[in-house]
C-alpha cells in the first residue's frame, strides 16, 4: 500500500517534467527548423541563377568556416551582432520594439569617438573604459528619448525608433564631413584615434579584445535579467503591464529605462567597431548591423544563449556572402533575403502549434 | 535667401511637393484601409519597394508603363496576403512580420534586379510616365504649373483620395471596416466574417503600397535603384496618423512631408550655411513632431494591433 501511495506522486512529476521539456525542446528546435526552412525556400532564387544551390550553400560554408580568414572574418562581424542583438533583447523582454538599433550603434560610435579624439592623451587603461562609457551613455540617450515618449504619452517606439535611425546617420553624415573630419577633407571620416586606444589584436587576425567585452555583456545581461530585482520587473512588464502595474511596479519608468539599456549596449556596439576595426568614424560604417541585430535577436529568442548562436550563424552569412558570390556568382543580397525568410518563418513557426490546437479545437466543437 | 523667396522657387517647390508626396499619399491611404481594419503593417516599406522593382519589370515585359503598375500592385496585393495569413490566421505579431518582409524585400528586390539586369545593376530605360500637362488647366498662372503639370500616374494617385474618402464613409463595406477595427467582437456576433474583412483589408494595404512604390520607379525616376523607398514606407505610417486615419488628413500630411523632402532637395543646391545633412533630416524629425503632437488627439482604432481570436480575449 505505502508503496501504492509513493508511486502516485512520482507519476505526477514524471508528466510535469515531460510538457515542461517539449516546451524547451520546441524552443530551441523551431528556429533550427525555421533557419533550414528559409534556406530551401532561398534555394529557389539561387535555382534560378541557375546555380546549383547546394554547391552555392557549400561555397557559403567553406567562405564562412572553412578558413582561418574566413572564420576569422565571422568572429568580428559577429560581436557588433552580438552586442546590438543583446540590445534589441533587452528592450524586447519588456515588450517594446527597439528597430533604432542602428541609429544607436552610429550614435554611440559617435560617443566612442570623441573621447578617443580629445582625451586621447589619456592612459589607455582609464581612455578605453571612457570610450565605452562614452557610447553608452550616447546609444542611451538616442533611445531614451524615443523611450520616453514612449512611456510618457505613448508615441509608438516603433516609429521614432525608425525615425531616429535616419536622425542618427546624418548627424553621423554631417559630422564626418564636417568638424570632426579628416583635414584635408578627402574623405568622409574622421582622423585615427590614439593608438594607444586601440582594441587589442588576438592570435594575429583581425579579432580583437572587443570580443571579450561582448562575452562579458552576455553574462551580465543575462544576470541581470534573470537573477536580480530589476531584471524581474523588466521581463514583468514585458509579460503584462497591468499584472506588473497591480503588483506596484513602476511601468513606465522601467519601459524608459529599459529602452535606454538597449540603446546603450547598441552604442557599445558602435565603439566596437571604432576601437577594434575602423579605429575611426567613417560615414556609413555599419552595415545594417542594426537591422542585422533584431533578427538575429528574435531568432535567438530574445535570450543571450540564443544571441550567440545566432549572431555567428548570421555573420556566417555575411562573411560566407561575399566568398559565395565570387565563387558562383549569386548576388550577395540572396543573404538578405534568407534573413527575412529566417525571420518569417520563425515567428510563424512559433505561433503555429496554438494555431493547429484553434483549428482541432474547432473541428471538434463543430 | 533672394533665391527662396521667388516665384519660379515657390512654383517649382510646390510642384515638387506635390510630385514627391504621391507615393507617401498613396501608401499611407493602403495603410489607412489595413489600421482601420485593426493591422499595423510595419511592412509598407517592403511591400513599396517589391512594387517599384515588379512595376519596372511589368513595363518592360509589356513595354508599357500602365501594365508595370499592374504588376506592382499585384505584387503588393501578394505581399498583404501573406501579411494577411501570418498576422491574422496565425496571429502572429504585426511589428514582427512587418520588420521581416521590410527586411526580405530589400534582398529579393536587390537580388531580383541584379538577376534580371546583371550584376552592376543598370537598367536600360523601361517606359515610364510623362508630365501631362492638362490643356487650358496648366495655363492658370501659378496653380497651373503646380497642380497640372504631373504624370497622369500621380493625377490618379491623388483622385484615389475622394474614391477612398468615399468607400470608407459612405458604403456598408467601410462600415463594416471600420467597426472591425475598433470592436471586432461586436462585428462578429452580427455574422459579419471578422477575418475576411481583415484580410481584404490589408490586401488592400499592401496593393496600395505597391502602387506607391511604382510611382517611384516609373514617374519619378523611370529606373530603380537599391533601397528607392528610403523610409518613405515608415513616413506613410506616421501620415496616418497626422491624419487621424482618414483619407483627407493622409492628404494633408503628405503634402507636407512631400513639400519638406522637396526643400532639403532645393537647399541643398543653395545654402551653404546650414548643412544639408541636417535639411535632409527634415521629414523625419517633423515625422517625430508629429507624432508627439498628434497622438494625444489621435482617436487609433481601438483594435488596433490586436490579432482577433473567437475564443480568445482579443477585444
Amino acid at each position: 500500500m505505502t508503496s501504492q501511495n509513493e508511486k502516485i506522486p512520482q507519476k505526477e512529476n514524471n508528466r510535469n517534467s515531460v510538457s515542461f521539456d517539449k516546451k524547451k525542446l520546441f524552443t530551441v528546435l523551431s528556429p533550427i527548423l525555421s533557419f533550414l526552412l528559409a534556406l530551401i525556400v532561398g534555394a529557389i532564387p539561387i535555382i534560378l541563377y541557375h546555380v546549383n544551390p547546394i554547391l552555392a550553400y557549400k561555397e557559403l560554408i567553406i567562405g564562412a568556416f572553412g578558413s582561418s580568414f574566413g572564420f576569422s572574418e565571422t568572429i568580428i562581424k559577429a560581436i557588433p551582432l552580438v552586442l546590438s542583438g543583446l540590445g534589441y533583447a533587452f528592450a524586447a523582454r519588456s515588450g517594446l520594439f527597439n528597430i533604432g538599433c542602428e541609429g544607436q550603434i552610429y550614435i554611440g560610435a559617435l560617443g566612442a569617438t570623441l573621447v578617443g579624439l580629445y582625451l586621447g592623451d589619456l592612459p589607455p587603461i582609464v581612455g578605453i573604459p571612457l570610450c565605452i562609457f562614452a557610447s553608452a551613455i550616447f546609444g542611451g540617450i538616442w533611445a531614451g528619448i524615443p523611450g520616453f515618449l514612449k512611456a510618457r504619452l505613448g508615441v509608438s517606439e516603433v516609429i521614432t525608433t525608425i525615425m531616429f535611425n535616419y536622425i542618427g546617420i546624418n548627424v553621423i553624415s554631417y559630422m564626418v564631413r564636417g568638424p570632426l573630419v579628416e583635414p584635408p577633407g578627402y574623405f568622409p571620416e574622421t582622423p585615427k584615434i590614439n593608438e594607444s586606444f586601440w582594441y587589442v589584436n588576438l592570435f594575429g587576425s583581425r579579432i580583437h579584445s572587443g570580443i571579450f567585452i561582448a562575452l562579458l555583456l552576455l553574462i551580465v545581461v543575462y544576470f541581470i535579467l534573470w537573477h536580480t530585482p530589476f531584471g524581474f520587473r523588466i521581463r514583468a512588464v514585458g509579460l503584462s503591464q497591468d499584472a506588473s502595474e497591480y503588483i506596484g511596479i513602476r511601468v513606465r519608468w522601467n519601459l524608459a529605462l529599459a529602452m535606454a539599456i538597449s540603446g546603450a549596449l547598441a552604442g557599445i556596439a558602435g565603439a566596437n567597431e571604432v576601437l577594434g576595426i575602423q579605429h575611426r568614424l567613417i560615414e556609413a560604417f555599419s552595415p545594417g548591423y542594426g537591422y542585422d541585430a533584431i533578427a538575429v535577436s528574435l531568432l535567438g529568442q530574445n535570450h543571450p544563449l540564443g544571441i550567440v548562436f545566432s549572431s555567428i550563424l548570421f555573420s556566417g552569412l555575411r562573411a560566407g556572402a561575399g566568398a559565395m558570390q565570387r565563387a558562383v556568382g549569386i548576388p550577395d543580397a540572396i543573404i538578405k533575403t534568407i534573413q527575412g525568410l529566417v525571420l518569417i518563418f520563425v515567428v510563424a513557426g512559433s505561433m503555429l502549434p496554438k494555431y493547429l490546437e484553434r483549428r482541432q479545437k474547432k473541428i471538434q466543437d463543430s | 535667401m533672394d533665391t527662396i523667396l521667388t516665384t519660379t522657387f515657390i512654383v517649382s517647390l510646390l510642384a515638387a511637393g506635390i510630385r514627391l508626396a504621391a507615393p507617401i499619399l498613396v501608401a499611407a491611404l493602403g495603410e489607412i484601409f489595413a489600421e482601420r481594419g485593426g493591422l499595423m503593417n510595419i511592412g509598407i516599406e517592403g511591400m513599396m519597394i517589391i512594387g517599384a522593382l515588379f512595376a519596372v519589370f511589368g513595363s518592360d515585359l509589356f513595354q508599357n508603363a500602365w501594365m508595370g503598375v499592374l504588376s506592382a500592385i499585384l505584387v503588393g496585393a501578394i505581399m498583404g496576403l501573406i501579411f494577411a495569413f501570418t498576422t491574422v490566421t496565425l496571429c502572429c505579431n504585426q511589428v514582427v512580420i512587418g520588420m521581416a518582409i521590410n527586411i526580405f524585400a530589400l534582398g529579393i528586390t536587390s537580388y531580383l534586379f541584379r538577376l534580371a539586369y546583371g550584376l552592376d545593376g543598370q537598367t536600360h530605360s523601361v517606359p515610364g510616365f510623362e508630365t501631362l500637362s492638362i490643356t487650358h488647366l496648366s495655363d492658370i498662372p501659378i496653380i497651373g504649373p503646380i497642380v497640372f503639370q504631373q504624370t497622369s500616374l500621380i493625377y490618379v494617385s491623388y483622385l484615389l483620395v475622394p474614391i477612398m474618402a468615399f468607400i470608407l464613409n459612405k458604403t456598408m463595406w467601410g462600415l463594416a471596416l471600420r467597426a472591425n477595427g475598433d470592436h471586432p467582437r461586436a462585428v462578429d456576433t452580427m455574422g459579419i466574417n471578422v477575418i475576411r474583412n481583415r484580410y481584404a483589408a490589408i490586401i488592400i494595404g499592401g496593393a496600395f503600397a505597391g502602387l506607391g512604390g511604382s510611382i517611384l520607379s516609373l514617374s519619378h525616376m523611370n529606373v530603380f535603384v537599391d533601397n528607392i523607398t528610403a523610409g518613405r514606407g515608415y513616413i506613410a505610417l506616421a501620415a496616418v496618423i497626422f491624419g487621424q486615419w482618414s483619407p483627407v488628413g493622409a492628404l494633408i500630411a503628405s503634402l507636407l512631408f512631400g513639400i519638406a523632402d522637396a526643400l532639403q532637395l532645393r537647399l541643398q543646391q543653395i545654402s551653404t550655411v546650414i548643412p544639408y545633412q541636417i535639411i535632409s533630416t527634415l521629414p523625419y524629425v517633423l515625422t517625430v513632431l508629429a507624432l508627439i503632437g498628434f497622438v494625444k488627439k489621435a482617436s487609433p482604432p481601438k483594435s488596433l494591433g490586436v490579432p482577433y481570436q473567437r475564443d480568445g480575449d482579443g477585444h
